[in-house]
């Protein structure tokens, strides 16, 4: 054998991961202060080095990450683009803000039912370094081992309160059907693999896959993939482990999954629909799939939400219909791909640029009121005990105003009313899908936007126009023994979390800021260069 | 283009690269199932107490059932030994690699590189080990 002179990487390529790398090492910082913290008391030391390895990743990742030059790192394994760095911002803000939204968990519960675990704030930080690792993957088997490394920690997130039945059942569900979708994302690697010889997005966006077998075979590969990433965003028909798992995790492990889980899952699925669509593999056919299962997200997560009364099982099937508005963008840049479309041409390469743009701004709007809303919910935890019953808002206005126009914001800008980050997204998304020739798809986001408001505003009726105590619709018995919604002054963590989150969702709505908007279309651009 | 076509086409031309492997299944089957089946047919049986039980190597199977409740340290044990087995499995390799002809910038990246991640196993060692869970009550 050759000796072997050189290293496959450079020393200077290596500390360009080192974004990915950094989450993993605070948390096992994390994992070993909690051994010398005192059980069963405040885990606030470790929420404040758990944030901070956020910012300081994200601070890192902003140096490293943006702006141009060779991204492809490590063996061409990692993009380390602006494409990476503009959603890994809100991955990062999602770590940041759950750890101390989280930090308050199981505090008064007398039981052993919800116990404050310090591994808590480590499997965080570790599902963090596997998200950023997704969002830079280059390669499949990157983005695999990406993949399992977020799941398995969630996996285990969802089931913190162990002894909670509820819980426990969450955990489960997700963890076999999750395990299950890790197969098809396998056998479509495995797939795609054997019809193009190499495990490099990049390469295989170069290849000329236009026709024969290997197109075919990539093809099919491609779509498992998708299957295996749609299942992560939540996309229907592969959306029902997400009720469950939302419902039984503890509130704050279900606001960061619904973010960080949905984010880092899109920007895979955006590297995989770009570099087949390059590589010609995803024609009319996998782009008319796309759209059904948008179409279909849409509709169903929407109308699941409508009659639900747990506000948990509420935001499960509201992410679920925002990952089909997300889908309305990424088909935009599936369509951008396709020869036989009617607009092919020059143009739909800036319509697709336009559509990841739009993508990217809407995961951080959609995210930035996802953390609100369940800081909110966190904050109003009792006795280990989440809100599980919209009635049990009625009246918060009256006890915690704060917390109730937080809220307040957050459903808006989830419905899409301007002024908030959510309108912001949604236009621009489907100002992309219009551009991209899915004037129906449109039609039908924006019937169904119209129709969340009532579920929605279903949260700010309990609030504002009920007193506490009341039953939330006429001819109900009121409560018998109603939740207290009394102001908890020790809540330090988890009110930081909600009123960072109400300022960034009307700060995003009115003036992003030029710096966020350039590095949104930046990412865009390094997408598809 | 017929995409169904397409497909079938690309399976059977597949199918092709893939008949070796068949014959070899075929072999396989017939080789291992026939040497079963005679000495099935021709072989003589003396069945006594001893060879009626499920382990011959005279591990007293637990009686009567074996649907009982097991302590949940065999399965923290058992886990915890796959995980730093799997370490030394990993460490193999790489020991007989470090021991070859190399320049020495990639000799003590390598270094850095196994250190790196003995170092993570060994964090998740001291975790255990502070958690208590390499005792057994």
């Amino acid at each position: 054998m050759e000796p072997m002179t050189e290293l496959p990487f450079t020393g200077r390529e290596a500390a360009r991961a080192v974004p990915i790398a950094l989450p993993a090492l605070f948390g096992l910082v994390a994992l070993c202060l909690d051994l010398f913290l005192p059980r069963g008391r405040s885990k606030g030391p470790l929420a404040i080095t758990a944030a901070a390895g956020a910012l300081i990743t994200a601070l890192v990742t902003l140096a490293l990450w943006r702006g141009g030059g060779e991204t492809l790192v490590i063996a061409e394994t990692l993009s380390a683009s602006s494409f990476a760095a503009a959603l890994s911002i809100t991955i990062l803000l999602a770590a940041g803000l759950i750890a101390f939204a989280g930090v308050h968990h199981g505090q008064d519960a007398p039981a052993v039912a919800t116990q404050a675990h310090g591994e808590f704030y480590a499997l965080l930080l570790f599902a963090t370094s596997g998200m950023l690792a997704l969002v830079a993957a280059n390669d499949l088997v990157t983005m695999f081992v990406a993949v399992e490394t977020l799941s398995i920690a969630v996996y285990a997130m969802t089931g913190m309160d162990r002894r909670r039945a509820r819980s426990a059942e969450g955990a489960m569900k997700y963890f076999v059907l999750g395990a299950f979708s890790s197969g098809f994302l396998l056998y479509g690697m495995s797939l795609l693999y054997g019809a193009t010889g190499t495990m490099d997005l990049t390469r295989i966006a170069a290849l000329p896959l236009a026709d024969g077998r290997n197109a075919n075979l990539a093809a099919m590969g491609g779509m498992l993939i998708m299957v295996g990433l749609l299942f992560k965003v939540g996309a229907v028909p592969y959306h029902s482990w997400a009720p469950d798992a939302y419902e039984g995790a503890p509130a704050a492990v279900t606001g960061f999954m619904s973010v960080g889980v949905k984010v880092a899952a899109f920007g895979a699925v955006l590297k995989v629909v770009t570099s087949l669509g390059e590589a010609k593999v995803f024609g009319a056919g996998p782009a008319w799939a796309l759209w059904l299962v948008a179409a279909l997200t849409m509709i169903v997560g929407n109308a699941g939400a409508l009659t639900q009364r747990n506000p948990r099982r509420l935001l499960a099937y509201s992410a679920v219909a925002h990952t089909g508005y997300v889908l309305i963008g990424v088909l935009a840049v599936a369509r951008a791909f396709d020869p036989n479309h009617p607009l092919a041409g020059a143009g739909m390469l800036d319509v697709a640029r336009d559509a990841t743009s739009g993508v990217i701004f809407y995961l951080l709007g959609y995210g930035v009121a996802n953390l609100a809303a369940f800081a909110v919910l966190c904050h109003l935890e009792r006795k280990g005990e989440d809100v599980d019953d919209l009635g049990d808002l009625a009246g918060l206005s009256k006890k915690q105003p704060g917390a109730a126009l937080v809220m307040t914001l957050a459903m808006v800008s989830l419905a899409g009313v301007p002024a908030t980050a959510g309108f912001l997204g949604k236009f621009w998304v489907f100002r992309a899908g219009i551009a991209a020739g899915d004037l129906g798809l449109v039609i039908l986001a924006l019937a169904t936007s119209a129709l969340s408001l009532y579920y929605y505003l279903q949260v700010v009726v309990a609030m504002y126009m009920r007193e506490p105590g009341e039953a939330l619709y006429a001819g109900e018995p009121a409560p018998a023994a109603p939740r207290s919604l009394d102001p908890e002054p020790r809540r330090w963590g988890s009110r930081l979390a909600y009123v960072v989150g109400g300022v960034l969702i009307v700060l995003l709505g009115i003036y992003p800021g030029e710096r966020l908007l350039t590095l949104v279309v930046q990412g865009a651009q390094a997408l598809l260069s | 283009m017929n995409t169904l076509a397409g497909l079938a086409f690309a399976g059977l031309a597949i199918a092709e690269g893939y008949i070796p492997l068949l014959v070899l299944a075929v072999f396989t089957v017939t080789v291992g199932g026939g040497a079963l089946l005679v000495s099935h047919i021709m072989g003589p049986r003396r069945q006594t107490q001893v060879k009626q039980l499920p382990y011959e190597c005279g591990l007293d199977p637990i009686q009567p059932t074996a649907r009982e409740r097991y302590s949940i340290h065999f399965y923290l044990v058992a886990i915890l030994f796959i995980l730093f087995d799997l370490e030394t499995v990993f460490l193999f390799p790489w020991a007989a690699s470090f021991r070859g002809d190399m320049a020495g910038p990639v000799k003590v990246a390598l270094l850095i590189e196994v250190l790196l991640f003995v170092g993570v196993l060994g964090v998740g060692l001291f975790y255990v080990w502070k958690r208590r869970g390499l005792e057994w009550d």
